[in-house]
C-alpha cells in the first residue's frame, strides 16, 4: 500500500512536471537561450495589459528580442492594485517599470514612492494625455469616458442634468467606485461638474440606476446582455462595437459640460536596478508600431495625434474633455450608495 | 402457508435465488446459514428495505411485497435492536403504539401484559441508552409485538447475549410468539437458537436454500 | 534503533508535524505579523456594520440554504441512481462562482432586471449550498439513524413524527454544525457578494478587499480576517464535533422521501447549464476565435498542472494529518479554522523572498492549498479519519507503530475519500482565477484567459471557455478519485 501510494505521488508529480514542460514547448520559449541572457527587466502591469487579448505581450517580447533580455512579468490582478503590489515586492525585488498606472493613483503613486525622470517629447501628443503626463509619467493611451448606449427610438440625456430626468428609470449600469476605475472616473466627474451639489445630484440620479457592479467588465456584460441601456465606459468601446462586431447600433452620450478622460501612464521606480533599459522600454511604448498596437488592442486613442488616421477610431465621435479631481474621498458616494 | 416466489438478487459476484418457499404461517420458522450465505439480503428484501423486483409474498390472501413497507404490519426486531436511545424503555414501546394509531387505553393495557410476560416492569422507566444488552433486547421485542403485526422477523435476536441471559432470553421471547400466535421467522446461525425456538428449520447456503 | 528508542523518535516526529502544520495553515498571518509595523485596531463604528450586515446575510443563506437542502433531502431519496444525483446535487460547488454568476443572469434579466443587493446574494448562496446541505443530511442520517429510520418505517412511523420525536433529539447537535458550516461558507463568501451586491459590501471578504484596494491599511485588512477566523473558530468550538461512522452498507431512508419533491435535486445544476447555454447560445455557432484557440492549449496545460499540484499537496497534507491524529486540540482547530481571504493569503505569500516563474507556480499552488484545505477537511475527510478512531487505539495496543497505523489500518479505510477530497481541491484550482491572476504573472490558465476576455468585450468568447473548464475540472477529479482504486485497493 506504501509503495503503490509512493509510486502514485511520484507518477503525479511527474505528470504536473511533464505538463509544465509541455506548456513552456506549446509557448515555444527560447528555454536554452534563456538559460544564458543575464539581463533581466522586471515589468509591474495589469494582468489583461500582458494577456493573449492585449497588447503588453507582443510589445514585451519584441522588446526582448531586440534588447537580447528576459523580461519578468509582475502582474497585479488588476490595475487598482498595482501600487499595493508595489509596495510589496519593491524591498526584496525591485521592479523596473510600472505600466498601467492611470492619472488618478499618480498623487499616491507620488507620496509613497519615488521615480526616476523620464523623457519623452510630448509635442506631438493629444492635449489630454501630454497634461495627465509629468516629468516622472507618461502617458501611452487615453480615451474619454461617457455612457455607451444602445441606439433606439427612445430619445437620450442630451446635457449631463439630463440623467437624473425620470424618463431613464434602472437604465444605467455603473461601477463602483471602490473596487473599478471607471467607477470612481464616474463620480470624479460627478463632482468636477456639481461640486457641492454632487450628493444632490446623486441621489436624484440613483433611481435611474440599474446597477452599481465591482467591475467594468461585469457592468459592459450587463448592457450587452440588453439589461440597461446605457453603460459607463469607454468612448473607444464604440470601436469594438463599429469596427470587431461591425454594429452601429451603438452610440456615445455627448455632453456640452464635457467629460473626464482616463489617461494610463508608465513610470520607472527611483531604486529600479535596469534603469536605461527601463528608459528604453518606455520609450518603446510610444513608437508608431506599439502604439498602433496598444489601440487596437487596449481598445484606446493612441498618446500620438494622427495615428488614428485610416482606422475605426478616427470615426469615433470627438467630445469635450474636463480635469476632474483624483482623491480618494468617496463620502458623497457612501452616502448614496451605503455599504 | 406464506409462499414467497422470485427472490432473486445479484451484487458483487454473490447470487440469491430462491424461486419458491413456503414459510409457515404459524409456529417459529429458521433461517439458518454460515456467515455470508445470504440471510441477511433475504431478511431485507421480505421486510421490504432491499428492492427485489418480481418478489411475491402471498400471505394471508394479499401479495405482501407489492405493499408499502408501513401497510405490510411486521414486527422486526434488528440485530442491533435500534431503540430510540433518548426515550425511556416504557416511550419506545408506545411509540410504536402510537404510530399505528392504537388508543392510550389499549397501549398501555397492552404494555402491562408484555411488561409481564417480559419482566421488564423494573425498568420502563429507564432511558434506553442505559439498559443493558438484555434489557434492550427485551424492549426491542415489546416494542415489535404490541401492535400485533401480522408476521414478526428477528435478526440474530440474541447474538450480543451471553450464555446463561440467553437462555432465559430464549424462553421468555418463544412464551410470548406462542402466547399471541405470530407466525415467526428467525434468522440465526446458532443451533442452541434452533433447537430451542425453532419448529421449522430452513438453511441457507450460497444463496439457495438446501 | 530500539524499540524505546523508535517510540521516542515517532512520537517527536508526530509532535513537530502537528505543530508544522498549525504553523503552515496560520502562515499568510505569521508573514503579516512579520511586514505590518503599526497595528491599528479599527474604530468599532468601522468594522462592526460589516459584521452586523455579514452575519445577517450568512443567516438568511445558511437558514434558507438548510430547508431548500432539507427538501432537496428528502427528494434525494427517491433516486435509484444516487451518484448521479449527488452529483447533480454538488455541481453548483465545483464551477467558478463568476460562472454560476452568468448563468443567473441570463435565466433571471430576459425576464426582469436582475434583483442585486442582499437578495441576490442569498438566492446565489442558497442555490449554491443546498445540494451541499442535502447531501450532508443524508450521509448524516445514514451514518447515525439508518437503523432507527428502516425500524420507524417498519413501525408505521409517520415522517414528521419520526423528525420531531426521533431525529431532532438526537441530531440537534450535528444539525447545528451543518447549519454553522454553511454559515461559515456564506459569512465568508467572496466572488458572489462581491458580483451581486450591488452597492453594498455583504461580507466581512468584501470589505477586507474594499479596505485594500481603498485604503491601502494591510494591518486593517489583517486584523479584521483574523477576527472573522477566530470569530467563526470559537463558534465552531462551542459546538460538538461532528463525527459521522460510515456505514458498511447503506440503509434505507425511504421513510423520509417525498417523491414529489425528486425533480428538485436536479433544479441547481438544471438552472446553471441552462443559464450557461442561454448564455452561450450564438457563440457555439460561431465556435471559438482564432486567437482564443492558439492561447488555449497552453492555458489548459497550466491550469491542469495547477489543478494536479494543488491535489498533490491536499493529498501529502491529508496522509500528514492522518499520521498526527487522533489529538484532541489539533481535530479541533483543523475543525473550526477557516483560511483568511484569498487577498491576504495572496499579497501575503508574494511578500516571500523568492521569486521566479517556478516560486511563483509554487506560492500559487500554496496559497491555493491553504485556502481550500480547511474546508475540505472539515467537509470531507474528519468524518472518515474520526470513524477509525477505536481502530487505532486497538492497534496502538497492539503494538504497532504510528506509520504502520496510517499506511495499514488508516489509509486503506480513509484513502478513497482523501483522494476524493483531493480532486475537489484540484477542481477548485482549475478554476480559480483570483489568487492566480495575483501570482502568475503572464502566465495564463483558462480561468485567466476567461477573465482576460471578459476585459476586453468578448463576453460570449468567456463563456464558450467553460465547456473545456469543466471537462478538464472533470478530469483532474476522476484522476484522483480512480487513482482510489490503485492506491487504497
Amino acid at each position: 500500500m506504501r509503495s503503490r501510494l509512493t509510486l502514485f505521488l511520484i507518477a503525479a508529480v511527474s505528470l504536473v512536471f511533464g505538463l509544465l514542460v509541455a506548456r513552456t514547448m506549446v509557448d515555444s520559449r527560447d528555454l536554452p537561450r534563456e538559460m544564458f541572457i543575464e539581463k533581466k527587466l522586471r515589468v509591474l502591469t495589469y494582468g489583461t495589459f500582458v494577456g493573449p487579448t492585449g497588447p503588453g505581450g507582443e510589445i514585451l517580447k519584441r522588446f526582448e528580442k531586440d534588447k537580447n533580455i528576459k523580461i519578468e512579468v509582475v502582474s497585479s490582478a488588476d490595475a487598482g492594485l498595482l501600487l499595493e503590489r508595489l509596495k510589496l515586492t519593491q524591498a526584496g525585488n525591485p521592479v523596473d517599470v510600472v505600466i498601467g498606472l492611470d492619472q488618478l493613483l499618480i498623487e499616491e503613486a507620488q507620496q509613497k514612492f519615488e521615480w526616476q525622470p523620464i523623457v519623452a517629447d510630448k509635442s506631438k501628443w493629444h492635449k489630454a494625455a501630454a497634461q495627465a503626463s509629468s516629468d516622472h509619467f507618461v502617458a501611452f493611451d487615453w480615451s474619454p469616458l461617457t455612457f455607451v448606449y444602445r441606439k433606439s427610438a427612445a430619445e437620450v440625456p442630451k446635457t449631463f442634468d439630463d440623467l437624473t430626468a425620470p424618463a431613464y428609470p434602472k437604465q444605467f449600469a455603473l461601477q463602483d467606485p471602490r473596487t473599478s476605475t471607471p467607477g470612481i472616473q464616474f463620480f470624479h466627474w460627478v463632482k468636477a461638474l456639481k461640486g457641492a451639489g454632487t450628493l444632490t445630484w446623486l441621489e436624484k440620479f440613483k433611481p435611474n440606476v440599474n446597477s452599481v457592479s465591482p467591475t467594468w467588465a461585469f457592468s459592459y456584460g450587463l448592457f450587452k446582455k440588453e439589461q440597461t441601456r446605457f453603460v459607463f465606459s469607454y468612448l473607444t468601446s464604440l470601436a469594438f462595437h463599429w469596427g470587431d462586431e461591425k454594429n452601429r447600433d451603438f452610440d456615445v452620450l455627448s455632453f456640452p459640460q464635457g467629460h473626464p478622460v482616463q489617461v494610463e501612464l508608465a513610470a520607472i521606480p527611483k531604486d529600479c536596478r535596469e534603469c536605461e533599459l527601463a528608459q528604453d522600454l518606455v520609450r518603446s511604448l510610444h513608437e508608431e508600431w506599439a502604439q498602433r498596437l496598444i489601440m487596437t488592442k487596449n481598445y484606446m486613442f493612441p498618446v500620438i495625434e494622427g495615428l488614428e488616421k485610416g482606422s475605426i477610431f478616427a470615426e469615433l465621435p470627438q467630445l469635450k474633455t474636463i480635469s476632474t479631481e483624483t482623491g480618494k474621498n468617496l463620502s458623497e458616494w457612501d452616502k448614496v450608495f451605503p455599504r | 402457508m406464506s409462499l414467497v416466489e422470485n427472490m432473486v438478487r445479484q451484487y458483487d459476484g454473490f447470487r440469491l435465488e430462491i424461486p419458491r418457499w413456503e414459510i409457515p404461517d404459524q409456529g417459529i420458522t429458521a433461517l439458518c446459514g454460515p456467515s455470508g450465505a445470504g440471510k441477511t439480503t433475504v431478511f431485507r428484501m421480505l421486510i421490504g428495505l432491499e428492492d427485489c423486483p418480481g418478489l411475491k409474498w402471498s400471505f394471508q390472501g394479499e401479495d405482501l411485497a407489492q405493499l408499502p413497507v408501513p401497510e405490510r404490519r411486521l414486527g422486526v426486531v434488528f440485530q442491533s435492536l435500534e431503540l430510540f436511545p433518548h426515550m425511556t424503555a416504557e416511550e419506545n414501546i408506545l411509540f410504536a403504539a402510537e404510530a399505528r394509531r392504537l388508543s392510550q387505553d389499549e397501549s398501555r393495557d397492552r404494555l402491562q401484559a408484555l411488561a409481564q410476560d417480559l419482566r421488564m416492569s423494573s425498568y420502563l422507566k429507564r432511558k434506553a441508552a442505559v439498559l443493558s444488552g438484555g434489557e434492550a433486547q427485551r424492549v426491542a421485542l415489546a416494542r415489535a409485538v404490541i401492535t400485533r403485526p401480522l408476521f414478526l422477523f428477528l435478526d440474530e435476536p440474541f447474538s450480543s447475549l451471553d450464555a446463561e441471559l440467553r437462555s432465559e432470553a430464549r424462553a421468555l421471547v418463544k412464551r410470548v410468539i406462542e402466547k399471541f400466535q405470530f407466525p415467526t421467522l428467525l434468522i440465526t446461525h446458532d443451533e442452541e437458537d434452533l433447537q430451542a425456538m425453532a419448529n421449522t428449520v430452513v438453511r441457507l447456503k450460497d444463496g439457495r436454500l438446501l | 534503533m530500539s524499540g524505546t528508542k523508535f517510540f521516542h523518535a515517532e512520537e517527536s516526529s508526530r509532535l513537530g508535524l502537528r505543530w508544522a502544520l498549525g504553523l503552515l495553515l496560520l502562515f499568510p498571518y505569521l508573514i503579516w505579523l512579520a511586514e505590518v509595523r503599526e497595528w491599528n485596531w479599527p474604530p468599532v463604528h468601522e468594522w462592526m456594520p460589516y459584521v452586523v450586515y455579514a452575519s445577517f446575510q450568512a443567516l438568511l443563506s445558511a437558514g434558507l440554504a438548510c430547508v431548500a437542502g432539507f427538501l432537496m433531502f428528502q427528494g434525494l431519496q427517491s433516486w435509484h441512481r444516487r451518484g448521479w444525483a449527488e452529483a447533480a446535487l454538488l455541481f453548483p460547488n465545483i464551477i467558478p462562482p463568476l460562472f454560476l454568476v452568468m448563468a443567473l443572469f441570463a435565466v433571471v434579466t430576459p425576464w426582469a432586471a436582475f434583483p442585486y443587493g442582499l437578495s441576490a446574494v442569498i438566492v446565489a448562496h442558497v442555490i449554491l449550498n443546498s445540494g451541499l446541505v442535502a447531501v450532508a443530511l443524508d450521509r448524516l442520517l445514514q451514518a447515525k439513524l439508518g437503523g432507527m429510520t428502516e425500524t420507524a418505517w417498519l413501525l408505521g412511523v409517520r415522517p414528521w413524527v419520526f423528525w420531531r420525536r426521533v431525529a431532532w433529539p438526537q441530531l440537534r447537535g450535528d444539525l447545528a454544525c451543518i447549519f454553522l458550516f454553511v454559515f461559515s461558507l456564506c459569512f465568508t463568501s467572496f466572488s458572489i457578494p462581491l458580483l451581486l451586491s450591488g452597492e453594498r459590501s455583504v461580507t466581512l471578504e468584501v470589505a477586507i478587499f474594499d479596505i485594500i484596494r481603498t485604503e491601502g491599511r494591510w494591518d486593517k485588512a489583517v486584523l479584521l480576517a483574523a477576527f472573522q477566523s477566530t470569530a467563526l473558530l470559537v463558534l465552531a468550538w462551542l459546538l460538538p464535533r461532528p463525527f459521522w461512522p460510515q456505514r458498511s452498507s447503506r440503509a434505507s431512508l425511504r421513510l423520509l422521501e417525498q417523491p414529489s419533491l425528486s425533480v428538485l435535486v436536479l433544479l441547481p445544476a438544471a438552472l446553471l447549464v441552462t443559464g450557461w447555454g442561454l448564455g452561450v447560445g450564438a457563440s457555439l455557432a460561431e465556435g471559438i476565435e482564432p486567437f482564443v484557440r492558439e492561447n488555449l492549449p497552453s492555458a489548459l496545460l497550466l491550469s491542469a498542472a495547477l489543478g494536479l499540484s494543488v491535489g498533490v499537496l491536499h493529498l501529502i497534507l491529508f496522509l500528514a494529518v492522518a499520521y498526527v491524529l487522533p489529538h484532541n486540540r489539533l481535530d479541533r482547530f483543523l475543525n473550526g479554522y477557516l483560511a483568511p481571504s484569498p487577498a491576504i493569503t495572496g499579497f501575503g505569500l508574494l511578500l516571500l523572498p523568492v521569486n521566479g516563474v517556478i516560486a511563483d507556480f509554487i506560492k500559487l499552488v500554496l496559497a491555493l492549498t491553504l485556502i481550500s484545505f480547511p474546508l475540505l477537511y472539515r467537509w470531507i475527510v474528519h468524518s472518515a479519519l474520526a470513524s477509525l478512531q477505536n481502530q487505532i487505539v486497538i492497534a496502538r495496543s497492539l503494538g504497532a507503530s504510528w506509520s504502520a497505523i496510517l499506511f495499514k489500518v488508516v489509509w486503506p479505510q480513509a484513502g478513497a475519500s482523501c483522494l476524493r477530497a483531493c480532486g475537489l481541491a484540484a477542481v477548485w484550482a482549475c478554476g480559480d482565477f483570483a489568487l492566480s491572476g495575483l501570482l502568475l504573472g503572464e502566465n495564463v490558465s483558462v480561468p485567466m484567459l476567461m477573465n482576460d476576455l471578459l476585459g476586453n468585450y468578448r463576453f460570449e468568447q468567456a463563456a464558450l471557455l467553460l465547456i473545456p473548464l469543466v471537462l478538464l475540472s472533470l478530469a483532474v477529479y476522476f484522476f484522483f478519485v480512480r487513482a482510489a482504486r490503485y492506491v487504497v485497493g
